[in-house]
């Protein structure tokens, strides 16, 4: 049960820290830091085995394996709305450029226009 | 560029009563249909702009050839992002009213006048056209059912308390149009419209106009599922 509270509020937390988006370099910050840590956890993980399910047997779950794929499946949900959010952004960055494109085309035919005329 | 200086637009006189307003077609795709909606509108309103969103059947230069301004998108974009270049656009241009039109024939021009006469007349900032009001459109019961819910949608998450939120005919004067910026490129952009007019706080009413479904138009209409592409753009920004 421990678990499993904690997983949903990993969930929820992880789920609104990717949604509010932090200014840049900030949070490419702390990015890194959670892959240094992921890549830490995950030598551990490998040279300790039973470590994995200790931590699993603390927090009320069978085998490591299980604890693994629940936080497999966090970061696969995580991953999936920052890269959302981050298209979205780009989105709105090639409409910017495609109405500045537009608008200057237009004031151009206007300058050629009013030349000729 | 020949055919920009052939159309009628630029022979209308600057002495026109409607030389103060700029008629906004956003435009994708609707070659068989754009040339008689731009001559319609030219026979009232001397501006008319279209904003030529990326169309693949030669659109944008029937728009231009029956007199439009034309304006296009190197890339599709969708109809909110054409609708704000307009709105840049018409607001460069000098405009005092903005008519958002649709190119798809579905809207009348009458409609149009007598939303501007209004807004003029009753001092009015936004003056958004309802298909709801009166029982002249007729539209199929499927239809009513998204339309009705895209507005109880807008009326919950905004203060304005509108009967047809998702109508593309409106008149928009320029101190509402300058506080306007269309995040929404795809369609959830008819609500977000209503939010941020809603915003300024500006006097605003609603004007029963008729839409014309005609069968071609309701072939090219929103469909049920793009209602849920609404809910989610809208949820997800």
């Amino acid at each position: 049960m421990l678990f499993q509270i904690l997983l949903i509020a990993l969930v929820v937390t992880s789920v609104a820290f990717a949604v509010r988006s932090l200014p840049g370099e900030k949070s490419l910050a702390i990015k890194r830091i959670v892959a240094i840590l992921f890549v830490v956890a995950a030598v551990a993980a490998i040279l300790f085995p039973q470590l994995l399910s200790m931590i699993a047997n603390f927090f009320g779950i069978g085998r490591g394996a299980d604890l693994l794929l629940y936080l497999s499946v966090v970061a696969a949900l995580v991953f999936a709305v920052m890269t959302v959010r981050a298209k979205a952004r780009s989105d709105a960055r090639v409409t910017d450029l495609a109405r500045a494109v537009a608008l200057m085309e237009a004031r151009l035919t206007e300058r050629d226009d009013s030349k000729d005329g | 560029m020949d055919s920009m200086n052939a159309g009628p637009a630029n022979s209308a006189p600057s002495a026109h009563r409607n030389s103060d307003v700029w008629v906004v077609i956003p435009l994708y795709n609707e070659a068989e249909v754009i040339g008689g909606v731009i001559r319609g509108l030219l026979t009232e309103f001397p501006h008319v702009v279209c904003i030529d969103d990326g169309s693949t059947d030669g659109s944008g230069s029937i728009a231009s050839y029956a007199g439009a301004r034309l304006l296009r998108h190197p890339i599709n974009l969708g109809q909110g992002a054409a609708l704000q270049t307009g709105f840049e656009f018409a607001l460069e241009q000098g405009a005092r009213y903005v008519v958002t039109f649709d190119a798809d024939g579905q809207h009348r021009v009458e409609d149009a006048l007598a939303m501007v006469d209004r807004a003029r007349a009753d001092n009015l900032a936004i003056v958004f056209g309802s298909r709801f009001l009166d029982d002249r459109t007729k539209p199929g019961l499927l239809k009513k059912i998204v339309l009705k819910t895209a507005v109880w949608v807008t009326n919950i998450t905004t203060r304005t308390k509108l009967t047809d939120a998702h109508n593309g005919l409106r008149v928009i004067r320029d101190d509402a149009l300058r506080q306007v910026k269309l995040r929404q490129d795809r369609m959830a952009h008819g609500t977000e419209i209503v939010v941020q007019l809603g915003k300024t706080k500006l006097p605003f009413a609603e004007q029963p106009v008729e839409v014309l479904y005609t069968d071609y138009s309701k072939a090219k209409g929103q469909s049920l599922l793009n209602s849920v592409n609404i809910l989610v753009d809208l949820i997800i920004r």
